[in-house]
């Protein structure tokens, strides 16, 4: 015999023989109340009992401290029967994903976020509720495992690729794997960006395209660390060139200005440097002279001076033909 | 009250009596978030490291459980964090100065996260603390613990363990002013409770405590003593078991079968809140809200992070907001500002508005953000009171918050069309023409009107009802005094109707009088595109697909219209032009003007559309703002205006890229006549 499992053996064995004597004095041995949860021998119908007093506890709630406070009861639910669990709560209160079916997305997305989602899209994607279970599992997942959350993102836009507006029901009802929009991809990028930067901006490049969210993408990054770790989604950085700024260039330069709101000197030592222009406070002192300069002091005056003309007895004519010239342009 | 050093020395007792690997794993759920924000702290936000960190104490709290009966847990596992997060800090070092990093692709330079200076000095301070402040500072702080825990875990009295911490205190204020960092011993600890534990999830928790338990030691021996051991642990175990069953089921009845038995599970941060009732000072609700916020963006933090605002008094809300200003980032701001100012709107809202504008509250989220909640909470007081809303509208109407906005135009213009989308809307409409009255200006009277007539995104026609409720709004507009911007508002709010709900529009078009036609011919033609199939999505709304709506045709019928109302065939050509300008591509609206010079006059038109490329660098198909500008401009018929305007435009290429400007010089883009003019203005540049 394999002398490894023999302590195995001989643990079961006394097991066994305990649990029978105890049973012998009759005590029943039945497991604790925070087992009974656990153990699927009990079935559903103690799951569901447990689940409807937490319904009713939240229901009744009044305040968010007695809500959470019956919230946390849903812990004790063991993530294997969180199905189970789902599948006897009401998931839509209101029009809106309940409270419970959210908690319980929650935390299996935290286990294992694709099995929360493919659940989600199955149950979910008729009633209305799939963007608000999708939110909450993505935010979870990416908390947990924001790589194994990148690379989903990345195949599912890969197997179809993301619609510009909504997905349309009918055409959700026709796939049995979730079908990602645009903003779809882009709550992705939202959820990842503070835990994994370069995992955020690889799924924000696959969305592409423009958002009014964008800069709420780049802001989020709160360090310069942050930035560099985000520019590694990129290729082809060396080949960027300032002025020509186009197709995913346009990211990296969202990134670079970041990088330079955060730190300007430790921007100015980057070897992108070059790509932006320097914002040292002697930018205006080393304004060039002559009419190359002028239109600087134009967009300058008028920006502080809206509506009131400069002081021009001093100046040249050609200096005053130039201004009016601007003048005319910008008006 | 969760008792969470009791609960640690039950479960380590537990897991080392039978080996539960569920005592362990809640030890594990219990400590970790200390443990790993502890790591993340020393290791400038590595999360990755700080979880490999976290991975080796508790592997190594699996081999030494047994020997560790005598001493205070949490004070144990924030040693060994420390020294294991050091020794990798060492070791990192050691090996980049030797690798060439996958990271300096983009010059990664590795330092520390410019957080403060205490983060930074926290737990080198900690360090030099004896053990039992230290320990006491840890459980107290840093696992948010209340002070008879802290005494229970400490063997002391409760009155005795807030004595440790205040004289705990005292010597990490005394540490940290030697080293040059001032901090009173009161504030600091508010300022410690920041750097407390943020929750981990489930996930974390579950991998750290499945590796941990694979490098827990085996039982090793011979002969009969090696089958003895499991033999012996077989029996103890399930009469453990089996008699805890007993004991708790008998004192179990009549109790909620759900009431947790054990210490804490998956929610030991979310009750953290626990603590805020002992607490309530606003700097403990400011790192009580950091903490929170610090966890992932669902619906589990919002109700955590509630919890904590409904601590703070609708009386406090300023107070509150002017203290967390500096100490709160953009984002957690956004998050709690708004749920906090709508609150105290509804108690008063006067008050909580000025005070929004007096502070420039939104300036201290970020601007979209900001802009957003001073739009959301005004309307949310007009929804409910609007004479006295629009009157505090008109009274703060110079306000500078409400001069400029994170979207297009001025913010108090955003909440000046709200109101008017809401009065037009009422049967009695004196208090919409003394709201128009009351604004400054008739641009101002136009622009209120903006939301109505499409003129920006967010155009709210398609809430009108029926077809009375819109002929009735088109009324009150062709009725407005000023016949100047009046018309054009009527038009475009005509054709903001036809795209949003086309056969609405035709019903109602149809029962205008003849004197109109001309107007909802030209309301026709300047419709890009009109409403068609309405597409379930998703999200239980609509996805509304477009149809194009064709220029050429609505071209004739608008020039058939004015004729037929008699009007000059100039007139006519100068509404359509204007028009057509901003509804054509660039080469189809500049051929139009091409074709009916001399027939109209569009000077004003041209100018503007070539001023939009005024204000910006840039390109277009490599074609630079400035010769898109100058190509506009160049068909304007005053010479003074035109010869200025593309040397305007062609001194900027020249200023901002010379070679670009020589290059476009001999292109046919440029009008000819203007050669020699460019060639001079190049050559006065280089």
């Amino acid at each position: 015999m394999n002398r490894r499992l023999n302590p195995v053996i001989v643990f079961c064995a006394s097991c066994a023989a305990t649990a029978w004597v105890w049973n012998q004095f009759g005590t029943d041995a039945k497991s604790l109340p925070t087992d009974r949860l656990k153990s699927s021998a009990t079935g559903n119908r103690a799951i569901s009992e447990d689940i409807h007093s937490v319904l009713r506890d939240l229901g009744s709630a009044e305040t968010s401290e007695a809500k959470l406070k019956s919230a946390r009861r849903l812990d004790q639910v063991s993530v294997d029967q969180i199905r189970s669990g789902l599948e006897e709560t009401p998931l839509v209160d209101e029009g809106q994903l309940s409270l419970v079916a959210k908690l319980f997305l929650i935390r299996w997305a935290g286990e294992d976020g694709e099995a929360a989602m493919n659940w989600a899209w199955k149950n979910l994607r008729s009633k209305g509720v799939w963007k608000s279970a999708y939110r909450e599992i993505i935010a979870a997942w990416a908390w947990s495992q924001p790589t194994k959350l990148c690379e989903w993102a990345k195949r599912a836009a890969r197997n179809n690729k993301p619609v510009l507006g909504e997905v349309s029901l009918a055409d959700a009802e026709k796939s049995d794997h979730p079908l990602l929009d645009f903003d779809g991809l882009n709550d992705v990028s939202q959820c990842l960006v503070s835990v994994a930067p370069r995992e955020a901006y690889e799924v924000f490049l696959i969305r592409g395209g423009l958002s009014s969210d964008d800069s709420k993408l780049t802001r989020s990054l709160q360090s310069v660390s942050a930035v560099q770790e985000a520019l590694l989604a990129f290729d082809g950085l060396e080949n960027l060139q300032p002025d020509r700024w186009s197709g995913s260039g346009i990211y990296a330069n969202s990134l670079f200005h970041r990088w330079q709101d955060l730190d300007p000197d430790d921007f100015k030592r980057s070897r992108f440097a070059h790509l932006l222009p320097d914002r040292s406070p002697l930018e205006s002192a080393s304004r060039p002279e002559g009419p190359r300069g002028w239109i600087s002091e134009f967009y300058e005056w008028t920006s502080f001076h809206p509506s009131a003309p400069p002081d021009m007895k001093d100046w040249s004519p050609e200096k005053t033909e130039a201004w009016k010239d601007y003048e005319a342009w910008r008006n | 009250m969760v008792m969470m050093e009791d609960g640690s020395r039950q479960l380590l007792r537990q897991f080392v009596e039978v080996r539960s690997e569920e005592a362990f794993r809640d030890l594990v759920r219990l400590h970790a978030p200390m443990v790993f924000n502890t790591a993340l702290r020393q290791l400038a936000g590595d999360r990755a490291a700080a979880e490999d960190v976290t991975q080796e104490v508790f592997t190594l709290l699996s081999r030494k459980a047994a020997g560790l009966g005598g001493v205070v847990l949490a004070g144990w596992l924030y040693r060994q964090t420390c020294r294991r997060a050091s020794n990798l800090i060492r070791t990192e070092t050691r090996r980049k100065l030797r690798e060439t990093s996958a990271m300096e692709q983009v010059d990664r330079i590795h330092r520390p996260d410019p957080s403060d200076d205490l983060a930074r000095e926290l737990d080198a301070a900690m360090e030099t603390l004896p053990t039992k402040s230290r320990d006491a500072l840890v459980i107290r702080y840093f696992e948010g613990a209340d002070f008879s825990t802290v005494g229970r875990a400490l063997g002391i009295s409760e009155e005795a363990a807030r004595k440790q911490v205040h004289r705990a205190l005292e010597r990490l204020g005394a540490i940290f002013k030697r080293k040059g960092i001032t901090v009173a011993s009161v504030s600091l600890g508010g300022t410690l409770s920041g750097f407390g534990a943020t929750p981990l999830p489930d996930g974390f928790v579950s991998r750290i405590s499945t590796q941990a338990l694979k490098g827990a030691p085996v039982a090793v021996g011979s002969g009969w003593f090696y089958l003895l051991k499991p033999m012996i642990a077989g029996v103890a175990a399930t009469s453990l078991v089996t008699a805890a069953a007993m004991t708790i089921r008998s004192k179990e009845v009549g109790q909620d079968s759900l009431q947790p038995l054990r210490v804490e599970g998956h929610g030991a941060a979310l009750s953290r809140s626990r603590s805020i009732s002992e607490d309530t000072s606003l700097v403990s609700l400011i790192n009580e809200i950091k903490r929170v916020s610090s966890g992932p963006a669902n619906a589990l933090t919002t109700l955590r992070l509630s919890v904590v605002l409904d601590q703070i008094g609708d009386d406090q809300v300023a107070e509150f907001i002017r203290l967390a200003n500096g100490k709160l980032n953009p984002q957690e701001r956004a998050a709690t500002y708004g749920r906090l100012l709508e609150r105290w709107l509804e108690k008063d809202p006067e008050s909580a508005m000025t005070f929004v504008l007096e502070d420039d509250v939104g300036k201290q989220v970020d601007p979209h953000t900001g802009s957003k909640l001073i739009l959301n909470l005004f309307e949310d007081w007009l929804r409910r009171d609007d004479p006295t809303s629009r009157a505090w509208l008109l009274k703060h109407w110079e306000n500078p918050v409400l001069k400029e906005s994170a979207f297009m135009g001025a913010l108090g213009m955003h909440l000046a069309r709200n109101v008017v989308d809401r009065l037009i809307r009422a049967d009695d409409k004196q208090p919409l023409r003394d709201f128009l009255r009351a604004l400054p200006t008739d641009a101002d009277r136009k622009a209120a009107f903006d939301s109505l007539a499409g003129n920006v995104p967010w155009g709210s026609l398609n809430r009108f009802g029926d077809v009375n409720e819109g002929l009735d709004c088109f009324r009150f507009i062709r009725e407005l005094p000023d016949s100047a911007w009046n018309l054009d508002v009527a038009r475009k709010y005509l054709s903001h109707w036809m795209e949003t709900d086309p056969d609405v529009f035709e019903k109602a078009a149809s029962t205008l009088p003849r004197s109109d036609r001309f107007l909802v011919a030209l309301a026709r033609l300047s419709t890009r595109q009109v409403s068609g199939e309405r597409i379930p999505g998703l999200s239980g709304g609509f996805t509304v697909q477009s149809k194009p709506n064709n220029a050429s045709a609505r071209e004739q019928e608008a020039i058939q219209a004015g004729l037929d109302l008699g009007l000059p065939r100039g007139e006519i050509l100068a509404s359509v032009g204007a028009i057509l300008l901003d509804r054509l591509s660039e080469e189809d609206a500049l051929a139009w003007v091409d074709a009916h010079r001399g027939e109209v006059q569009l000077d004003e038109c041209l100018a503007d559309r070539a001023r939009r490329f005024g204000s910006a660098d840039g390109a277009i198909d490599q074609v630079p703002f400035e010769i898109i500008g100058i190509r506009w401009a160049s068909r304007i018929s005053d010479v003074e205006l035109r010869v200025r305007m593309c040397r305007g435009a062609f001194r900027k290429l020249c200023a901002r890229d010379l070679q670009n400007a020589s290059e476009w010089l001999d292109k046919p883009d440029l009008p000819s006549d203007m050669h020699d003019t460019f060639q001079a203005l190049v050559e006065e540049s280089r």
